[in-house]
Protein backbone atom coordinates (compact mmCIF):
# COMPACT_ATOMS: atom_id res chain seq x y z
CA UNK A 1 0.00 0.00 0.00
CA UNK A 2 2.87 2.49 1.39
CA UNK A 3 6.11 1.82 0.22
CA UNK A 4 9.45 3.58 0.88
CA UNK A 5 12.84 2.24 -0.91
CA UNK A 6 15.70 3.86 0.25
CA UNK A 7 14.16 7.36 0.51
CA UNK A 8 16.36 10.37 0.77
CA UNK A 9 15.27 13.63 1.35
CA UNK A 10 17.48 16.40 1.49
CA UNK A 11 16.97 20.36 1.58
CA UNK A 12 19.07 23.42 0.53
CA UNK A 13 21.21 21.49 -2.03
CA UNK A 14 21.96 18.67 0.08
CA UNK A 15 22.57 20.61 3.03
CA UNK A 16 20.04 19.24 5.68
CA UNK A 17 19.61 15.16 5.28
CA UNK A 18 15.52 15.23 6.66
CA UNK A 19 15.95 11.73 5.56
CA UNK A 20 18.28 9.06 5.08
CA UNK A 21 17.53 5.94 2.85
CA UNK A 22 14.77 4.99 4.60
CA UNK A 23 12.94 2.12 3.07
CA UNK A 24 9.67 0.67 5.50
CA UNK A 25 6.39 -0.90 3.98
CA UNK A 26 2.44 -0.07 5.25
CA UNK A 27 0.20 -2.95 4.34
CA UNK A 28 -3.53 -1.79 3.05
CA UNK A 29 -5.89 -0.58 6.28
CA UNK A 30 -2.75 -0.41 8.80
CA UNK A 31 -3.17 2.18 11.27
CA UNK A 32 0.54 3.39 12.05
CA UNK A 33 1.96 6.18 14.07
CA UNK A 34 5.08 8.11 13.27
CA UNK A 35 6.49 9.60 16.36
CA UNK A 36 10.00 11.17 17.30
CA UNK A 37 11.50 14.46 17.76
CA UNK A 38 10.92 17.86 16.28
CA UNK A 39 12.70 17.85 13.56
CA UNK A 40 13.25 14.44 12.87
CA UNK A 41 12.40 14.15 9.39
CA UNK A 42 8.16 13.11 10.71
CA UNK A 43 6.87 16.22 8.32
CA UNK A 44 9.55 15.46 5.16
CA UNK A 45 7.77 11.62 6.03
CA UNK A 46 3.97 12.84 5.33
CA UNK A 47 5.24 15.57 2.78
CA UNK A 48 6.52 12.57 0.65
CA UNK A 49 3.47 11.02 0.70
CA UNK A 50 1.21 13.72 -0.20
CA UNK A 51 3.51 14.78 -2.27
CA UNK A 52 3.90 18.29 -1.59
CA UNK A 53 7.36 17.39 -1.24
CA UNK A 54 9.99 15.27 -3.91
CA UNK A 55 11.97 12.44 -2.66
CA UNK A 56 15.80 13.39 -3.68
CA UNK A 57 16.55 9.96 -4.60
CA UNK A 58 14.51 6.35 -3.52
CA UNK A 59 10.76 5.71 -4.47
CA UNK A 60 7.68 6.32 -2.48
CA UNK A 61 4.75 3.89 -3.70
CA UNK A 62 1.47 5.25 -3.03
CA UNK A 63 -1.33 2.30 -3.61
CA UNK A 64 1.23 1.34 -6.57
CA UNK A 65 1.54 4.83 -8.04
CA UNK A 66 5.21 6.04 -8.09
CA UNK A 67 4.62 9.54 -5.95
CA UNK A 68 8.01 10.93 -6.96
CA UNK A 69 7.41 10.73 -10.57
CA UNK A 70 4.59 12.47 -10.70
CA UNK A 71 4.33 16.02 -12.35
CA UNK A 72 3.42 19.13 -10.68
CA UNK A 73 0.54 19.60 -12.58
CA UNK A 74 -1.10 16.03 -12.14
CA UNK A 75 -0.35 16.47 -8.27
CA UNK A 76 -3.82 17.43 -7.76
CA UNK A 77 -5.21 14.58 -9.64
CA UNK A 78 -3.17 12.15 -7.52
CA UNK A 79 -4.27 14.08 -4.04
CA UNK A 80 -7.74 13.06 -5.07
CA UNK A 81 -6.86 9.47 -3.99
CA UNK A 82 -5.65 10.44 -0.29
CA UNK A 83 -6.91 12.57 2.61
CA UNK A 84 -5.07 14.69 4.53
CA UNK A 85 -5.87 16.10 8.02
CA UNK A 86 -3.59 19.37 9.64
CA UNK A 87 -2.96 20.31 13.43
CA UNK A 88 -4.82 23.48 12.31
CA UNK A 89 -7.58 21.63 10.58
CA UNK A 90 -7.02 24.01 7.22
CA UNK A 91 -10.86 24.90 6.46
CA UNK A 92 -11.56 27.64 4.19
CA UNK A 93 -12.77 30.61 7.25
CA UNK A 94 -15.73 31.82 4.81
CA UNK A 95 -17.30 28.59 3.80
CA UNK A 96 -19.49 26.72 5.38
CA UNK A 97 -18.96 23.22 6.77
CA UNK A 98 -21.37 21.66 3.89
CA UNK A 99 -19.37 23.84 1.76
CA UNK A 100 -16.11 22.72 3.02
CA UNK A 101 -16.69 19.64 2.37
CA UNK A 102 -17.91 19.92 -0.57
CA UNK A 103 -15.71 21.83 -2.03
CA UNK A 104 -13.92 18.62 -2.81
CA UNK A 105 -16.57 16.92 -4.94
CA UNK A 106 -17.20 20.55 -6.33
CA UNK A 107 -13.10 20.40 -7.88
CA UNK A 108 -13.72 17.28 -9.17
CA UNK A 109 -17.03 18.08 -11.40
CA UNK A 110 -19.12 16.15 -9.10
CA UNK A 111 -22.96 16.42 -9.73
CA UNK A 112 -24.36 18.65 -7.68
CA UNK A 113 -27.28 16.04 -6.22
CA UNK A 114 -24.80 13.65 -5.66
CA UNK A 115 -22.62 15.92 -3.37
CA UNK A 116 -26.06 17.10 -1.67
CA UNK A 117 -26.64 13.04 -0.88
CA UNK A 118 -22.62 12.18 0.18
CA UNK A 119 -21.64 15.29 2.09
CA UNK A 120 -24.97 14.63 4.19
CA UNK A 121 -23.54 10.90 4.49
CA UNK A 122 -20.23 11.99 5.54
CA UNK A 123 -21.47 14.95 7.99
CA UNK A 124 -23.13 11.73 9.54
CA UNK A 125 -20.81 9.73 9.87
CA UNK A 126 -18.40 12.39 12.27
CA UNK A 127 -22.17 12.96 13.89
CA UNK A 128 -22.20 16.51 12.34
CA UNK A 129 -25.32 16.68 10.39
CA UNK A 130 -26.71 19.67 12.92
CA UNK A 131 -24.02 21.92 12.22
CA UNK A 132 -23.94 21.80 8.35
CA UNK A 133 -24.79 25.47 8.52
CA UNK A 134 -22.08 26.49 10.67
CA UNK A 135 -19.18 28.20 9.90
CA UNK A 136 -15.79 27.13 11.48
CA UNK A 137 -15.30 29.87 13.85
CA UNK A 138 -18.50 28.87 15.23
CA UNK A 139 -17.36 25.89 16.06
CA UNK A 140 -15.27 24.01 18.97
CA UNK A 141 -11.84 22.94 17.92
CA UNK A 142 -12.86 19.02 17.70
CA UNK A 143 -15.57 19.66 15.34
CA UNK A 144 -13.40 21.57 13.33
CA UNK A 145 -11.06 18.80 13.19
CA UNK A 146 -14.17 16.33 12.35
CA UNK A 147 -15.14 18.43 9.72
CA UNK A 148 -11.51 18.50 8.47
CA UNK A 149 -11.70 14.50 8.83
CA UNK A 150 -14.87 14.17 6.94
CA UNK A 151 -13.38 16.41 3.78
CA UNK A 152 -10.43 14.42 3.81
CA UNK A 153 -12.66 10.74 3.35
CA UNK A 154 -15.63 12.18 1.53
CA UNK A 155 -13.71 10.61 -1.63
CA UNK A 156 -13.21 7.47 0.37
CA UNK A 157 -9.53 7.69 -0.38
CA UNK A 158 -7.14 4.90 0.29
CA UNK A 159 -5.11 6.31 2.63
CA UNK A 160 -5.48 9.16 5.12
CA UNK A 161 -2.43 11.09 5.99
CA UNK A 162 -3.15 12.87 9.94
CA UNK A 163 -0.15 15.42 10.68
CA UNK A 164 -0.85 15.69 14.66
CA UNK A 165 -4.60 15.97 14.39
CA UNK A 166 -5.03 16.16 17.89
CA UNK A 167 -2.41 18.41 18.95
CA UNK A 168 -4.63 21.50 19.30
CA UNK A 169 -7.26 19.80 21.11
CA UNK A 170 -8.67 19.16 24.81
CA UNK A 171 -8.02 15.17 26.05
CA UNK A 172 -11.93 14.73 25.43
CA UNK A 173 -11.75 15.76 21.87
CA UNK A 174 -8.76 14.12 20.95
CA UNK A 175 -10.69 11.18 22.11
CA UNK A 176 -13.17 11.69 19.76
CA UNK A 177 -11.05 12.03 16.93
CA UNK A 178 -9.24 9.16 17.86
CA UNK A 179 -12.15 6.78 17.60
CA UNK A 180 -13.52 8.49 15.07
CA UNK A 181 -9.97 7.91 12.56
CA UNK A 182 -10.20 4.08 14.31
CA UNK A 183 -14.14 3.72 13.32
CA UNK A 184 -12.18 4.80 9.48
CA UNK A 185 -9.38 2.49 10.02
CA UNK A 186 -12.09 -0.37 10.39
CA UNK A 187 -13.31 0.28 7.13
CA UNK A 188 -9.77 -0.60 5.17
CA UNK A 189 -8.77 3.16 4.78
CA UNK A 190 -5.06 3.30 5.89
CA UNK A 191 -4.23 6.07 8.34
CA UNK A 192 -0.67 7.39 8.86
CA UNK A 193 -0.55 9.68 11.91
CA UNK A 194 2.06 12.08 12.93
CA UNK A 195 1.62 12.61 16.90
CA UNK A 196 3.61 13.41 20.12
CA UNK A 197 0.71 12.66 21.91
CA UNK A 198 2.42 9.63 24.26
CA UNK A 199 -0.70 9.05 26.58
CA UNK A 200 -2.87 8.62 23.33
CA UNK A 201 0.20 6.49 21.55
CA UNK A 202 -0.29 4.36 24.45
CA UNK A 203 -4.16 3.86 25.29
CA UNK A 204 -4.86 3.49 21.52
CA UNK A 205 -2.15 0.94 20.56
CA UNK A 206 -1.23 0.59 17.19
CA UNK A 207 1.92 -0.19 14.81
CA UNK A 208 4.44 2.42 15.94
CA UNK A 209 7.37 4.04 13.92
CA UNK A 210 10.03 6.72 15.33
CA UNK A 211 12.20 8.47 13.21
CA UNK A 212 15.27 10.02 14.93
CA UNK A 213 17.63 12.32 12.65
CA UNK A 214 16.20 11.31 9.61
CA UNK A 215 16.63 7.44 10.21
CA UNK A 216 13.40 5.09 11.78
CA UNK A 217 15.09 4.01 14.74
CA UNK A 218 12.23 1.81 16.02
CA UNK A 219 8.99 -0.03 14.24
CA UNK A 220 6.96 -2.02 16.89
CA UNK A 221 4.07 -3.79 15.87
CA UNK A 222 1.32 -2.60 18.56
CA UNK A 223 3.57 -1.30 21.17
CA UNK A 224 3.06 2.29 22.04
CA UNK A 225 5.92 4.52 23.32
CA UNK A 226 8.44 2.16 24.64
CA UNK A 227 9.73 4.15 27.48
CA UNK A 228 12.82 2.94 27.57
CA UNK A 229 13.81 3.98 23.97
CA UNK A 230 12.84 7.37 24.91
CA UNK A 231 15.05 10.05 25.40
CA UNK A 232 13.47 12.92 23.96
CA UNK B 1 -21.37 19.14 -16.09
CA UNK B 2 -19.31 22.09 -17.97
CA UNK B 3 -22.29 24.05 -17.44
CA UNK B 4 -22.90 23.74 -13.59
CA UNK B 5 -19.03 24.04 -13.46
CA UNK B 6 -19.16 27.23 -15.25
CA UNK B 7 -22.06 28.43 -13.06
CA UNK B 8 -19.85 27.69 -10.26
CA UNK B 9 -16.68 29.32 -11.28
CA UNK B 10 -18.45 32.24 -11.87
CA UNK B 11 -20.73 32.26 -9.01
CA UNK B 12 -17.90 31.82 -6.60
CA UNK B 13 -15.73 35.17 -9.03
CA UNK B 14 -18.26 37.00 -7.80
CA UNK B 15 -18.52 35.66 -4.18
CA UNK B 16 -15.04 36.33 -3.79
CA UNK B 17 -15.34 39.62 -4.82
CA UNK B 18 -17.78 40.60 -2.36
CA UNK B 19 -16.42 38.72 0.62
CA UNK B 20 -12.97 40.59 -0.18
CA UNK B 21 -15.23 43.67 -1.00
CA UNK B 22 -12.76 46.35 0.45
CA UNK B 23 -9.54 44.99 -1.27
CA UNK B 24 -11.87 44.30 -4.46
CA UNK B 25 -13.24 48.29 -3.87
CA UNK B 26 -9.39 49.55 -3.98
CA UNK B 27 -8.38 47.73 -6.57
CA UNK B 28 -11.59 48.79 -8.68
CA UNK B 29 -10.74 52.35 -7.36
CA UNK B 30 -6.69 52.07 -9.39
CA UNK B 31 -8.38 50.88 -11.97
CA UNK B 32 -10.96 53.50 -12.46
CA UNK B 33 -8.60 56.76 -11.53
CA UNK B 34 -6.12 55.08 -14.40
CA UNK B 35 -8.55 54.86 -17.38
CA UNK B 36 -9.78 58.21 -16.43
CA UNK B 37 -6.19 59.35 -17.15
CA UNK B 38 -5.42 57.14 -20.04
CA UNK B 39 -9.20 58.57 -21.30
CA UNK B 40 -8.10 61.93 -20.23
CA UNK B 41 -5.09 61.62 -22.55
CA UNK B 42 -6.29 59.79 -25.10
CA UNK B 43 -9.68 62.23 -25.47
CA UNK B 44 -6.60 64.86 -25.33
CA UNK B 45 -4.49 63.55 -27.96
CA UNK B 46 -7.30 62.67 -30.64
CA UNK B 47 -8.19 65.93 -30.22
CA UNK B 48 -4.98 67.49 -31.55
CA UNK B 49 -4.53 65.24 -34.33
CA UNK B 50 -8.30 66.36 -35.44
CA UNK B 51 -7.07 70.11 -35.00
CA UNK B 52 -3.61 69.57 -36.96
CA UNK B 53 -6.54 67.71 -39.68
CA UNK B 54 -8.44 71.10 -39.48
CA UNK B 55 -5.63 72.99 -39.82
CA UNK B 56 -3.48 71.00 -42.58
CA UNK B 57 -6.70 71.22 -44.73
CA UNK B 58 -6.85 74.74 -44.21
CA UNK B 59 -3.15 75.59 -45.51
CA UNK B 60 -2.36 76.23 -49.37
CA UNK B 61 0.90 76.13 -50.71
CA UNK B 62 1.39 79.13 -53.18
CA UNK B 63 3.39 78.06 -56.34
CA UNK B 64 4.75 81.50 -57.89
CA UNK B 65 4.37 81.08 -61.64
CA UNK B 66 8.34 82.82 -62.89
CA UNK B 67 6.52 85.86 -65.27
CA UNK B 68 8.77 85.01 -68.26
CA UNK B 69 7.56 81.24 -68.72
CA UNK B 70 6.18 80.23 -71.53
CA UNK B 71 2.57 81.59 -71.60
CA UNK B 72 1.25 78.41 -73.01
CA UNK B 73 2.63 76.17 -70.65
CA UNK B 74 -0.10 77.68 -67.67
CA UNK B 75 -3.91 77.57 -67.06
CA UNK B 76 -5.86 78.59 -70.31
CA UNK B 77 -9.57 79.48 -69.94
CA UNK B 78 -10.35 78.71 -73.11
CA UNK B 79 -8.83 75.55 -74.22
CA UNK B 80 -8.84 73.99 -70.18
CA UNK B 81 -4.84 72.97 -71.18
CA UNK B 82 -2.80 73.37 -68.09
CA UNK B 83 0.42 71.39 -68.62
CA UNK B 84 2.03 73.25 -66.29
CA UNK B 85 -0.73 72.28 -63.30
CA UNK B 86 -0.64 68.54 -64.73
CA UNK B 87 3.29 68.75 -63.81
CA UNK B 88 2.22 69.79 -60.05
CA UNK B 89 -0.89 67.68 -59.95
CA UNK B 90 1.57 64.40 -61.01
CA UNK B 91 3.53 64.90 -57.58
CA UNK B 92 3.06 62.42 -54.99
CA UNK B 93 1.18 63.56 -52.26
CA UNK B 94 -0.93 66.71 -54.06
CA UNK B 95 -4.57 66.37 -53.59
CA UNK B 96 -5.81 69.59 -55.63
CA UNK B 97 -4.16 72.01 -57.83
CA UNK B 98 -5.88 75.79 -58.78
CA UNK B 99 -4.70 77.74 -60.98
CA UNK B 100 -5.25 81.60 -60.10
CA UNK B 101 -4.23 84.70 -62.62
CA UNK B 102 -2.51 87.72 -61.66
CA UNK B 103 -5.28 89.59 -62.59
CA UNK B 104 -6.72 87.75 -59.62
CA UNK B 105 -4.29 88.07 -57.48
CA UNK B 106 -4.24 91.70 -57.94
CA UNK B 107 -7.82 92.35 -57.20
CA UNK B 108 -7.72 90.36 -54.08
CA UNK B 109 -4.54 91.99 -52.67
CA UNK B 110 -6.81 95.12 -53.23
CA UNK B 111 -9.62 94.47 -51.98
CA UNK B 112 -7.47 93.52 -48.42
CA UNK B 113 -6.17 96.97 -48.42
CA UNK B 114 -9.62 98.26 -48.33
CA UNK B 115 -9.45 102.64 -48.43
CA UNK B 116 -6.82 103.00 -50.45
CA UNK B 117 -7.99 100.62 -53.35
CA UNK B 118 -8.30 103.65 -55.83
CA UNK B 119 -4.90 104.55 -55.00
CA UNK B 120 -3.83 100.90 -56.47
CA UNK B 121 -6.52 100.81 -59.43
CA UNK B 122 -3.56 103.14 -61.46
CA UNK B 123 -1.58 100.15 -61.19
CA UNK B 124 -3.03 97.94 -62.68
CA UNK B 125 -1.12 98.21 -65.66
CA UNK B 126 1.90 97.46 -63.63
CA UNK B 127 0.75 94.69 -61.84
CA UNK B 128 3.41 93.49 -59.67
CA UNK B 129 1.83 90.30 -59.08
CA UNK B 130 2.85 86.80 -60.54
CA UNK B 131 0.41 83.88 -61.42
CA UNK B 132 0.14 81.73 -58.75
CA UNK B 133 -1.21 77.65 -58.57
CA UNK B 134 -2.51 77.13 -54.77
CA UNK B 135 -1.74 73.49 -53.91
CA UNK B 136 -3.30 71.37 -50.72
CA UNK B 137 -2.06 68.07 -49.84
CA UNK B 138 -4.04 64.72 -49.26
CA UNK B 139 -5.21 63.96 -45.94
CA UNK B 140 -2.94 62.46 -43.49
CA UNK B 141 0.32 64.70 -45.31
CA UNK B 142 1.88 67.32 -43.16
CA UNK B 143 4.96 67.45 -45.18
CA UNK B 144 4.70 70.90 -46.34
CA UNK B 145 8.09 71.48 -46.71
CA UNK B 146 9.39 68.53 -48.94
CA UNK B 147 6.09 69.07 -51.18
CA UNK B 148 7.20 72.71 -51.83
CA UNK B 149 10.93 71.64 -52.26
CA UNK B 150 9.32 69.64 -55.03
CA UNK B 151 7.37 72.18 -56.87
CA UNK B 152 10.43 74.87 -56.75
CA UNK B 153 12.07 71.95 -58.84
CA UNK B 154 9.66 71.97 -61.51
CA UNK B 155 11.01 74.35 -64.67
CA UNK B 156 8.34 78.07 -64.50
CA UNK B 157 8.11 78.05 -60.69
CA UNK B 158 9.50 80.91 -59.04
CA UNK B 159 8.84 80.07 -55.59
CA UNK B 160 6.73 78.58 -53.41
CA UNK B 161 5.45 78.59 -50.00
CA UNK B 162 2.81 78.10 -47.29
CA UNK B 163 1.40 80.13 -45.09
CA UNK B 164 3.43 82.40 -42.28
CA UNK B 165 6.07 81.02 -39.82
CA UNK B 166 3.15 81.18 -37.35
CA UNK B 167 1.35 78.17 -39.17
CA UNK B 168 4.54 76.48 -39.81
CA UNK B 169 5.26 76.73 -35.73
CA UNK B 170 1.84 75.67 -34.89
CA UNK B 171 1.94 72.87 -36.76
CA UNK B 172 5.48 71.68 -35.51
CA UNK B 173 4.15 72.26 -32.02
CA UNK B 174 0.93 70.24 -32.85
CA UNK B 175 2.99 67.38 -34.18
CA UNK B 176 5.16 67.33 -31.13
CA UNK B 177 2.48 67.55 -28.59
CA UNK B 178 0.74 64.36 -30.20
CA UNK B 179 4.40 62.02 -29.31
CA UNK B 180 4.12 63.30 -25.44
CA UNK B 181 0.97 62.54 -25.57
CA UNK B 182 1.60 58.89 -26.81
CA UNK B 183 4.59 58.76 -24.63
CA UNK B 184 1.92 59.98 -21.68
CA UNK B 185 -0.84 57.23 -22.62
CA UNK B 186 1.53 54.36 -23.10
CA UNK B 187 3.71 55.28 -19.70
CA UNK B 188 -0.29 55.19 -18.17
CA UNK B 189 -1.14 51.90 -19.61
CA UNK B 190 2.07 50.67 -17.94
CA UNK B 191 1.26 51.94 -14.62
CA UNK B 192 -2.67 51.06 -15.02
CA UNK B 193 -1.25 47.36 -15.71
CA UNK B 194 1.07 47.73 -12.28
CA UNK B 195 -1.44 49.17 -10.52
CA UNK B 196 -4.18 46.58 -10.99
CA UNK B 197 -1.61 43.37 -10.86
CA UNK B 198 -0.67 44.57 -7.32
CA UNK B 199 -3.95 45.43 -6.22
CA UNK B 200 -5.28 41.87 -7.42
CA UNK B 201 -1.97 40.16 -6.09
CA UNK B 202 -2.90 41.80 -2.76
CA UNK B 203 -5.81 40.39 -2.80
CA UNK B 204 -4.28 36.75 -3.69
CA UNK B 205 -2.12 37.06 -1.07
CA UNK B 206 -4.56 36.96 1.47
CA UNK B 207 -6.47 34.23 0.08
CA UNK B 208 -3.36 32.22 -0.12
CA UNK B 209 -4.60 29.57 2.32
CA UNK B 210 -7.86 29.13 0.33
CA UNK B 211 -5.40 28.11 -2.83
CA UNK B 212 -3.22 26.32 -0.33
CA UNK B 213 -6.56 24.16 0.65
CA UNK B 214 -7.96 23.82 -3.00
CA UNK B 215 -4.93 21.95 -3.81
CA UNK B 216 -4.75 20.14 -1.38
CA UNK B 217 -8.10 18.57 -2.05
CA UNK B 218 -7.02 18.03 -5.54
CA UNK B 219 -8.46 21.15 -6.91
CA UNK B 220 -6.43 21.27 -10.45
CA UNK B 221 -4.39 24.61 -11.63
CA UNK B 222 -6.76 25.57 -14.05
CA UNK B 223 -9.71 25.28 -11.67
CA UNK B 224 -8.47 27.22 -9.15
CA UNK B 225 -7.05 29.77 -11.40
CA UNK B 226 -10.32 30.52 -13.23
CA UNK B 227 -12.39 32.09 -10.52
CA UNK B 228 -9.18 34.92 -10.08
CA UNK B 229 -9.06 35.30 -13.70
CA UNK B 230 -12.56 36.05 -14.06
CA UNK B 231 -12.47 38.24 -11.30
CA UNK B 232 -9.58 40.14 -12.23
CA UNK B 233 -11.52 40.86 -15.70
CA UNK B 234 -14.66 41.64 -13.70
CA UNK B 235 -12.99 43.74 -11.74
CA UNK B 236 -11.18 45.65 -14.56
CA UNK B 237 -14.74 46.04 -15.90
CA UNK B 238 -16.48 47.13 -12.97
CA UNK B 239 -13.49 50.04 -12.97
CA UNK B 240 -14.28 51.17 -16.57
CA UNK B 241 -17.48 52.07 -15.97
CA UNK B 242 -17.54 55.40 -14.16
CA UNK B 243 -14.38 56.51 -16.42
CA UNK B 244 -15.74 55.59 -19.30
CA UNK B 245 -19.25 57.07 -19.09
CA UNK B 246 -17.55 60.39 -17.77
CA UNK B 247 -15.78 60.25 -21.12
CA UNK B 248 -18.99 59.91 -23.01
CA UNK B 249 -21.11 61.87 -20.56
CA UNK B 250 -18.46 64.81 -20.22
CA UNK B 251 -17.64 64.77 -24.00
CA UNK B 252 -21.02 65.68 -25.54
CA UNK B 253 -21.36 68.43 -22.91
CA UNK B 254 -18.33 69.88 -24.44
CA UNK B 255 -19.32 69.41 -28.32
CA UNK B 256 -22.91 70.62 -27.10
CA UNK B 257 -21.32 73.92 -26.02
CA UNK B 258 -19.58 74.19 -28.58
CA UNK B 259 -21.67 74.13 -30.88
CA UNK B 260 -21.66 77.90 -31.64
CA UNK B 261 -18.12 78.25 -31.07
CA UNK B 262 -17.82 78.88 -27.51
CA UNK B 263 -14.35 77.93 -26.88
CA UNK B 264 -12.51 77.60 -30.19
CA UNK B 265 -13.40 78.78 -32.89
CA UNK B 266 -15.54 76.57 -35.67
CA UNK B 267 -12.40 75.87 -38.04
CA UNK B 268 -10.91 73.71 -35.55
CA UNK B 269 -12.94 70.57 -35.89
CA UNK B 270 -12.88 67.92 -32.25
CA UNK B 271 -12.91 64.80 -32.18
CA UNK B 272 -16.39 63.29 -33.01
CA UNK B 273 -18.61 61.40 -30.70
CA UNK B 274 -18.22 58.06 -32.25
CA UNK B 275 -14.17 58.24 -31.70
CA UNK B 276 -15.25 59.08 -28.40
CA UNK B 277 -17.52 56.29 -27.97
CA UNK B 278 -14.36 54.08 -29.05
CA UNK B 279 -12.56 55.44 -26.59
CA UNK B 280 -15.03 54.15 -24.05
CA UNK B 281 -15.27 51.05 -25.53
CA UNK B 282 -11.07 50.60 -25.58
CA UNK B 283 -11.45 51.56 -21.54
CA UNK B 284 -13.45 48.72 -21.28
CA UNK B 285 -11.78 46.40 -22.99
CA UNK B 286 -8.34 47.56 -21.76
CA UNK B 287 -9.89 47.39 -17.99
CA UNK B 288 -10.44 43.63 -18.98
CA UNK B 289 -7.26 42.60 -20.35
CA UNK B 290 -5.09 44.47 -17.58
CA UNK B 291 -6.82 42.81 -15.06
CA UNK B 292 -7.00 39.28 -16.59
CA UNK B 293 -3.03 40.08 -16.97
CA UNK B 294 -3.12 40.88 -13.28
CA UNK B 295 -4.82 38.04 -11.49
CA UNK B 296 -3.31 35.78 -13.98
CA UNK B 297 0.49 36.97 -12.82
CA UNK B 298 -0.33 36.83 -9.17
CA UNK B 299 -2.58 33.80 -8.84
CA UNK B 300 0.87 32.05 -10.70
CA UNK B 301 2.86 32.38 -7.94
CA UNK B 302 0.78 30.21 -5.79
CA UNK B 303 0.25 27.54 -8.25
CA UNK B 304 4.05 26.78 -9.03
CA UNK B 305 4.48 23.75 -6.01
Amino acid sequence: MIKFTNVTKMYRKGRVHALNNVSLFIGKGEFVYVIGPTGAGKSTFIKLLYREEKATSGTVEVNNIKVNKISNRKVPFYRRHIGVIFQDFKLLPKKTVYENIAFTLEVIGKHPSLIRKQVLNVLQLVGLEDKAKAFPHELSGGQQQRVAIARAIINDPAVVIADEPTGNLDPESSKEIMNLLEEISRRGTTIVMVTHDRQMVNTYKHRTITIESGYISHDTMGGGYNDNLQTW
Amino acid sequence: MIISKLGRHIKSAFVGIFRNFWMSFSATTAVAVTLLLVSLFTVLSLNVSSFMTSIEQNITIRAMVDDNYDATQIYDEKTKKDPLGDKLRALSGVQTVEFVSKEEEFDRYVKLTGDNASMYERLKDKNPMSNIYKVTLEDGNSDYDAVSKAIEGIEGIKSANYGTGGIHRLVDIFNQMSSVMLFFMATLILLAIFLISNTIKLTIYNRKTEIQIMRLVGASNGYIRFPFILEGIIIGVLGAIIPAVLTVVVYGKILETNENGFFISSALQFASMSEINMVAGLLFAIGAIVGMIGSLISVSRYLKA
